[in-house]
């Protein structure tokens, strides 16, 4: 049995998000998704949930993709 | 001294003024020159000389006072009747013409006025000369005044080319740099145009991609609708809302492109 895996995604545009979990959720349907519209938000979260994948949208207001980034490092 | 002896001295100061004459590059050069060797070739209380081609006129007054040059029309009154009649002058009564300050001898020297026009293709050459007793120009020095006037006439002709070269040159170069600086100016605008249409281009493609991917994106996912009404209450608004965002996205980027294209042209 494949180990589960905890999914963030951070993108500003909701449907987006939306698709990305959907798309996630039938292949694995077992993986915890987390979806974050705010990326300053999502940064906060990172140390509660622990991420195995970030899907990381790069064109984002307050906080673009590479800040997100550079601040993770 | 016998006379083919003053000839001899003549000759060899005339060869020396043409030496001179010959390194001479500019109007005052050659006034200079005159100024030096003159006295050597024949006696004059004042020599002076009008040049003219095609109105570059100039005057070479050469008296006991110095040279003069003028590089403006001035042409004395009876230089104006020798240009009219076009024969040799010769006066004992200089007085009666209008003559500068320079030309008023004492009654006693006898004054004398001499003046000849000499014309080739389109260049005039007038030269006066004012002698007198204690100076005395003789027919005989006429010979002398033709020589010079004619190295002179080729001397300031040469000047007069060297300068309406420099004048063209000048010209040719200073509209060479202008063509260069429109030149330039024209690359730096097509280079700026090409860089705003690629902008256009960069921001066309990534305005219209992201709705466009929603909306494939959500059609992929239509297929895994189990129900028509799950499709109708998950998929069918995100639907509509994407494609309303494509249709402003769309509206967005046909009005700026045609604002930077009208910029573009202008």
């Amino acid at each position: 049995m494949l180990q589960m895996k905890k999914i963030m995604l951070v993108d500003d545009v909701e449907i987006a998000n939306f698709i990305t979990a959907s798309l996630v959720n039938l292949l694995y349907p077992t993986y915890p998704v987390y979806e974050f519209t705010k990326p300053v938000v999502a940064f906060s979260e990172l140390n509660n949930i622990k991420p195995d994948v970030i899907f990381l949208d790069l064109n984002m207001p307050e906080m673009n993709g590479w800040e997100f980034l550079e601040k993770l490092q | 001294m016998d006379s083919r002896q003053v000839y001899r001295v003549r000759y060899e100061a005339f060869s020396k003024f043409s030496n001179t004459l010959i390194r001479s590059r500019t109007v005052d050069a050659v006034a200079e020159a005159l100024q030096v060797n003159l006295k050597y070739l024949f006696n004059f209380h004042v020599y002076r000389l009008s040049f003219n081609w095609n109105d570059y006129i100039v005057h070479i007054t050469v008296s006991a006072g110095g040279v003069e040059v003028q590089q403006q029309q001035s042409y004395l009154p009876h230089e104006l009747q020798l240009l009219q009649q076009r024969e040799p002058m010769h006066t004992t009564q200089p007085a009666t013409l209008d003559l500068p300050q320079a030309y008023n001898l004492a009654e006693e020297e006898q004054a004398e006025l001499w003046a000849w026009c000499f014309e080739r293709e389109e260049c005039q050459i007038v030269i006066s000369l004012l002698s007198g007793k204690s100076r005395v120009f003789t027919r005989r020095d006429i010979t002398f005044v033709k020589l010079l006037a004619e190295n002179l006439e080729s001397k300031l002709l040469e000047i007069c080319l060297f300068q309406m070269l420099d004048k063209q040159h000048a010209l040719i170069t200073s509209i060479n740099q202008h063509q260069q600086e429109i030149i330039e100016h024209r690359t730096k605008e097509i280079a700026a145009k090409n860089e705003k249409l690629i902008e256009v281009s960069i921001m066309n493609a990534h305005h219209l991609r992201e709705p466009l991917s929603r909306i494939l994106g959500l059609i992929t996912l239509a297929d895994y609708c189990h129900t028509p009404e799950e499709l109708k209450e998950t998929i069918l608004p995100k639907l509509k809302r994407s494609s309303t965002d494509l249709d402003e996205a769309l509206k967005a980027v046909i009005y700026k492109a045609t604002a930077e294209l009208t910029e573009l042209k202008a």
